[in-house]
């Protein structure tokens, strides 16, 4: 999906990346800038926040050969005189030049601190609207440290793709020697209305290369439901398990009212064969008593 | 020969006006009414929209679908004949009028989503249009003029200037058929019309919404026009302001759309595209307003209608059936209504 916002080709189609102090944009920024100009596409960059030199460092040289930036850092506010400072070139459009462009603005939140947003959302529909004849789009760079979250919401709105960069909760894997993981949210509002979030894991490399790793993680288990679960089994007082040994002697034991068939045979047996020994029972019957040998109890079965 | 003898019981001259075109007389409090462009939505609010007042739509984010209620609004209206007046800060009016759905009365009449209007339907309305961009240069978009945002003040007089020049509101004679004037307004309060009140919860200039508000429902009021706004109310934090502008629009509903939120996997909204509530229903000139029997409804836009009904749920069965999953449920509850005499085919069904 980020790769989607990186190729976008749809004139008019305004992208925005925002990054915080804990993971920054500016490598995916430089990436997809590297991305549009070996496709040939002419790029103008309005450099606010960092200097020129600082911005195409990590650029190949063919790249750098094509960029066409504009330096808004060394003298903002045009004291030098000259050339209209960088807010009146956004403003009155002096930025569009013949035929289809990227325009990269490092960074958008630069320009919302001193302009406001309703004259940059303004403005930003005045470019998406004339873009039918010029085919321009645009790629900025939001810091969402700076803003109130409700201006990000609406900045996003009026955007087309909104990529929004946050840490990777899962803890560094030692021994891999990969960069570090940022976890990228990704809004895309189609034109019909139609809006698809995606949330991946991406790393930007050396070469300004973006890997898309790990399975895209759904929205509801996104990084913030991710808790370290405490084991709720350690450090209990009692067993939850039985090992093999102790299995097995529970099995053995013979509970004590409990008559095995064995010993039940055991016992007939004595009672049966101690004739000579074991407990005889001699009964003289007496007077009254109604004694008749030849009439066993045969309801009695033992 | 003499007809009539001077009796005191005469006949009271029928009136010679012709109805308006495009509207009905409601059946429980005698308003004039027109048609919303949507069936299900006339249902809810009592018929369709008095003439005269203010319908308010409270946006869902993305804004996918309270902008479709407007097209089939615009729609409705060129289908009446009923004159417009479109505003928009995003969009071109012109756009929005390009786009307009058209009509289709193949099977009873609907709007067909797909397609839009033929543009010789569409040039036989009288359509004005305010484009916020146009009318208020860049550098005062934010400025106020007479406590009220410059954007506002503006489309302000614009209505005001239509009402009285077209004789909506009675100054001049219409010699002609009387007709209304259908007014649409995109998104207001958001931060394209210059106002603030949408990003922070102590915005400074707070009440513009609420005193354009006021002042357009007194034109509303004083002329055959009738209004729908929609407005980002999920923008809007300060309470204040949203209850304000609440009580003074006269109908007021809100969608929640289902998009790109977790409620799209849950599989009890699989069928709808999101949540439609009914915040506020008028009582015009009465005591009491048609409420809806229930407040679970549900949209979905189909390609033919965009339907709003009841949120089904499946049945809640006791713990002494075994448990199937919401599917069997309702599949059973399905057997179960075709009658006694259904035959139940493969999977479980209920035996009283």
């Amino acid at each position: 999906m980020v790769e989607r916002v990186g190729a976008a080709r749809r004139p008019g189609a305004v992208s925005l990346l925002a990054d915080s102090l804990q993971c920054e944009g500016r490598s995916l920024l430089k990436s997809f800038v590297s991305r549009a100009v070996l496709r040939g596409e002419s790029v103008r960059v309005l450099a606010l926040e960092v200097s020129p030199e600082e911005f195409v460092c990590g650029l190949d040289e063919e790249v750098r050969g094509r960029l066409q930036i504009d330096d808004g850092f060394t003298d903002p506010l045009c004291w030098g005189g000259g050339d209209p400072s960088p807010l009146e070139r956004f403003v009155s459009g002096q930025l569009e030049g013949p035929g289809p462009q990227l325009l990269v603005l490092d960074s958008l939140s630069w320009l919302l601190l001193r302009l406001g947003p309703v004259a940059v959302c303004q403005r930003l529909r005045q470019l998406q609207r004339g873009a039918r004849h010029t085919g321009l789009r645009v790629l900025g760079l939001l810091h969402a440290d700076l803003h109130p979250p409700r201006l990000l919401e609406v900045v996003g709105q009026s955007a087309s793709a909104l990529v929004t960069l946050t840490t990777d909760p899962r803890p560094p894997r030692l021994g891999h020697g990969c960069p570090p993981h940022a976890v990228a949210t990704t809004c895309i509002t189609g034109p019909s209305g139609r809006v698809t979030r995606t949330v991946e894991y991406i790393t930007v490399d050396e070469g300004l290369h973006v890997r898309v790793s790990g399975e895209g993680i759904g929205p509801e288990r996104g990084p913030q439901g991710d808790v370290s679960s405490v084991d709720p089994a350690a450090n209990l007082t009692f067993n939850l398990r039985v090992t093999a040994e102790e299995r097995r002697a529970r099995e053995g034991l013979v509970l004590p009212f409990h008559l095995p068939p064995a010993r039940k045979a055991s016992l007939l047996q004595a009672a049966g064969g101690g004739a000579g020994g074991g407990g005889r029972i001699f009964y003289t019957p007496d007077t009254g008593d109604d004694f008749d040998p030849e009439d066993p109890d045969d309801d009695l079965d033992i | 020969m003499a007809t009539r003898a001077g009796t005191s019981f005469q006949r009271r001259a029928r009136s010679k006006r012709a109805p308006v075109p495009g509207t009905r007389p409601s059946l429980h409090n005698g308003q004039l009414l027109l048609s919303t462009g949507v069936p299900s939505l006339d249902y809810l609010i009592g018929g369709g929209l008095a003439v005269g007042t203010l319908l308010l739509v409270e946006e869902d984010r993305y804004e996918s679908y309270s902008r479709m209620l407007l097209k089939y609004f615009v729609a409705e209206g060129i289908v009446c004949g009923h004159s417009l007046l479109i505003a928009s800060a995003k969009d071109h009016p012109e756009e929005i009028l390009q786009t307009a759905l058209t009509s289709s009365s193949r099977f009873g009449h609907y709007y067909d989503v797909s397609k839009t209007m033929s543009p010789e339907l569409q040039h036989s309305v009288n359509c004005h249009s305010f484009f916020q961009p146009d009318e208020v240069p860049l550098d005062l978009a934010a400025a106020e003029f007479s406590n009220m945002n410059f954007g506002y003040v503006k489309l302000l007089r614009a209505i005001q200037r239509v009402i009285r020049e077209e004789g909506f509101d009675g100054s001049s004679p219409q010699t002609k058929q009387r007709n209304i004037l259908r007014i649409g307004i995109h998104s207001l309060g958001s931060v394209l019309w210059g106002d603030d009140v949408g990003l922070n919860e102590n915005p400074e200039s707070a009440y513009s919404l609420t005193r354009f508000l006021y002042a357009l429902r007194g034109l509303l009021r004083t002329s055959l026009s009738a209004c729908m706004i929609t407005v980002p109310a999920y923008l809007i934090q300060n309470k204040a302001v949203i209850g304000r502008v609440v009580k003074l629009s006269d109908t007021v509903i809100g969608l929640e759309s289902f998009n790109a939120s977790e409620r799209e996997t849950n599989p009890i909204y699989k069928d709808y595209h999101g949540l439609f509530h009914v915040r506020q229903l008028p009582r015009l000139n009465c005591l009491i307003s048609d409420v809806p029997d229930t407040k679970d409804l549900a949209f979905k836009l189909k390609r033919k209608l965009f339907t709003i009904e009841r949120l089904h749920l499946p049945p809640d069965l006791s713990d002494t059936v075994s448990r199937s999953s919401k599917q069997d449920v309702a599949e059973s509850a399905k057997l179960l209504s075709s009658g006694c005499g259904g035959v139940a085919s493969g999977n479980k069904h209920l035996d009283f």
